[in-house]
């Protein structure tokens, strides 16, 4: 039944599906329980995870962190014990000095307030500060950490899912095959892109952008325009 | 710069791509340095706002007018007053709450550049001077920001201010110092008096002032060195310049802006003409649907009777200009409508119908004789709506939309004598039924006109009854009202409902 209902479009306070006697249902952003019916607390889409849990992606512009996601975050402050980072978030995030491969207390990481790092949301609760790491669950960067030179493009969360999702996001086959770049993708809407030179970046930039409403067969052929054009 | 807090803060990485970017003359949306963004209007059918998309800018302006007593310094001014507001929905940046510095600075701006330099008539707004003036009011909300405020808001205010129509006054009345405001749907309201179109135009400073950006995108401006805004007009003359910090700039430099400036001033006015031409369309065509709906519906059913100002044949009247056109054609497929309606009832109306005919020619030719003196049958037609206006707001909007009609060709239509050309009712009768029904009702819209204009004095008290019959649906009976109102009788038809109208 909740498999049926994916998909649906639900506006602020709508019915979603019926709790089912049986069964558990996991419920994650967007959605919430009342009178024995999975309400919306926002509109949206229902969709669901990959470890199959529910929730409601609408376009909003101020994104709101959740346990497990990776985002983009400019380092606002450096305190004596940790960073303070900008999401994007209600509120900033706090990234601990010693959540990064190789860091001691002698060894500290060598980040300075307006630097990038790519990282991963520890814990978020809805009214205090989330925190970060730049280390996976098992010590090691993978990915994560200070994200030098390159651009970041805005976008939405729903683009940004969709671009880490898998299998690869059609428009990155695509440019993958005419050009050189590395993206990390963060799903507070930020995407940083590096490339040997920054016209192929801006182009990477806007490609993505428009990539968003389309389907993918239209994005094949948009980037194979873009890329005939690049020569 | 203007400050910004942690959440519109840039990242190193941004700053120096940015540059890097420019270096190779690209930019992060892939413009070149010189390129704005086009700016799209959307103009309200209530004339009174006008918004303006840039991008992902949009800022939303909306001037209203009020009738207050002038300065004292000023007594034959109408005061101009421009706010602007960053609403929290734009950008994460923004609180709710009192405007900030950075607004109140778009707002001087818009000022400066819109009633310091004369671009809106003031003296325009007096009524009486000293004691009633128009004072105007423009109110800016940014709704979503995308980079380069200034030039956005400062085009809404202007987009909005072209767009509004103020009531028209009347001074006078028994005592002589009566101010008489008339509503929108008695009197067609007026026009700004707006003598040239200035355009703000921003420009980003990078690499000391050797690199300038057209329209920033707010990254940009992050990552700018410093700023500068050149409002100009498309006749190249500069109203005003905002350097208010970052670097500075060499002479070069700055007439490198203006020549710019000026550049871009003339594109985007252009653009802000087009659009204004289609709103124009479109707000006649809104007003046109408006009086057309099904006459059962409660107290807001507006009769079709008196609409189509222009005669539908078309022989009669080219209508060069665009938008008087479509009015016709609009005013044309009314007739048809109401045509079909007309045959419709015809079981139903038999007596009439011959009458009807009758009528129909006479009307034809005063209706395509610019329609202006109804004399006789659409004269009564006239003082038909006229009474109407007193009586029942149906008839209002009858008179007002007829009053709309006759606007389209204001000068052409009042002034002319009641001629009768030959092409006009050939062409009438070429067109079948239809144009008559709708002629006549234009016969009867432009006499609405002038029977306004004459004042609300000579309606007689057997029209009122014919007026009453015709809107609870009874056939007038008996010749005591007159000719024409048969055919209004027959040709609206209340109660029954109509075929494609408003289309």
């Amino acid at each position: 039944m909740a498999a049926a209902a994916l998909g649906k479009v639900v506006g602020p306070g709508d019915r979603v599906l019926d709790v089912p006697e049986q069964g558990t249902l996991r419920l994650s952003a967007g959605l919430t329980t009342h009178d024995g019916a999975v309400t919306s607390l926002k509109g949206g889409v229902l969709k669901s995870t990959r470890t199959g849990q529910l929730f409601l992606e609408g376009r909003q512009k101020r994104y709101i962190p959740a346990e497990g996601d990776v985002v983009v975050g400019v380092i606002n402050d450096k305190h004596s014990e940790n960073f303070t980072v900008d999401i994007g978030g209600p509120f900033n995030a706090v990234l601990p000095q010693l959540s990064f491969e190789g860091a001691t207390r002698r060894n500290r990481p060598n980040l300075h307030p307006g630097d990038l790092v790519y990282a991963r949301v520890v814990t978020a609760h809805r009214d205090t500060d989330p925190v970060l790491s730049c280390v996976d669950t098992a010590g090691r960067a993978s990915g994560f950490g200070h994200l030098k030179e390159g651009m970041v493009l805005s976008c939405s969360s729903a683009l940004a899912r969709q671009l880490l999702g898998s299998p690869t996001a059609p428009v990155l086959e695509a440019l993958g095959s005419g050009l050189q770049f590395e993206l990390a993708v963060g799903l507070n809407g930020r995407v940083w892109l590096s490339a040997p030179t920054a016209a192929t970046c801006v182009v990477v930039a806007n490609a993505i952008a428009e990539s968003e409403f389309r389907t993918p067969a239209q994005v094949r052929t948009m980037v194979a325009r873009v890329l005939s054009r690049l020569g | 710069m203007s400050q910004r807090d942690a959440d519109s803060f840039i990242s190193k990485n941004e700053r120096e791509f940015i540059l890097k970017a420019l270096g190779e003359d690209v930019r992060l949306d892939g413009r070149r340095p010189n390129d704005i963004r086009k700016p799209k209007f959307q103009f309200s059918l209530d004339d009174r706002s006008a918004t303006v998309a840039q991008g992902s800018t949009r800022v939303m302006a909306v001037v209203s007018a009020a009738l207050e007593a002038p300065y004292p310094d000023r007594p034959s001014e109408g005061p101009l007053r421009f706010n602007v507001e960053f609403s929290p929905m734009a950008s994460p940046a923004f609180e709710p709450g009192k405007p900030g510095e950075d607004a109140i600075q778009v707002a001087r701006l818009i000022e400066r550049g819109l009633r310091q330099s004369g671009a809106v008539d003031q003296e325009a707004l007096c009524v009486v001077a000293g004691r009633k003036v128009w004072a105007l009011r423009v109110d800016c909300h940014v709704l979503d920001h995308g980079g380069n405020l200034l030039d956005v808001s400062f085009l809404a205010a202007l987009a909005a201010l072209l767009a509004f129509r103020k009531p028209e006054v009347e001074v006078g009345g028994e005592s002589g110092s009566e101010i008489i405001v008339h509503p929108p749907e008695v009197r067609e309201p007026v026009p700004l008096t707006i003598h040239h179109l200035p355009v703000a135009v921003t420009f980003a400073l990078f690499q000391a002032g050797d690199v300038l950006v057209a329209d920033p995108t707010w990254k940009e401006e992050a990552a700018a060195a410093g700023s500068c805004t050149v409002v100009m007009n498309p006749a190249q003359e500069v109203c005003c310049v905002h350097k208010a910090d970052g670097i500075g700039l060499s002479p070069e430099q700055f007439m490198r802006c203006v020549r710019l400036a000026g550049r871009q001033a003339e594109e985007v006015v252009a653009g802000l003409k087009k659009a204004l031409e289609g709103h124009e369309v479109a707000r006649v065509q809104a007003r046109v649907r408006r009086h057309q709906q099904v006459p059962g519906l409660p107290a807001e059913g507006r009769h079709v009777m008196i609409l189509g100002a222009k005669d539908p044949a078309g022989g009669a009247a080219p209508a060069p200009a665009a938008a008087s056109g479509t009015a016709p054609a609009a005013a044309a497929k009314k007739p048809t409508a109401a045509a079909d309606d007309v045959d419709e009832d015809a079981d139903i109306d038999d007596g009439t119908d011959e009458e009807e005919e009758a009528e129909r020619e006479k009307a034809e030719d005063a209706a395509a004789a610019a329609g202006t003196g109804p004399a006789g049958s659409s004269g009564r037609g006239a003082k038909a709506a006229q009474a109407g206006e007193d009586e029942d707001e149906n008839m209002d909007d009858a008179g007002a939309v007829g009053k709309q009609q006759g606007g389209q060709k204001p000068k052409a239509k009042l002034a002319g004598p009641l001629v009768k050309p030959a092409g006009g009712k050939a062409g009438g009768k070429a067109a079948g039924t239809s144009p008559g029904a709708g002629s006549k009702r234009g016969g009867g819209a432009t006499g609405g006109l002038q029977a306004n204009k004459r004042g609300k004095d000579n309606v007689g008290f057997d029209e009122l009854e014919a007026i009453a019959a015709v809107i609870a649906g009874v056939p007038p009976g008996g010749p005591a009202p007159g000719e024409p109102e048969p055919s209004l009788a027959a040709a609206v038809k209340p109660g029954k409902g109509r075929k494609g109208g408003g289309k």
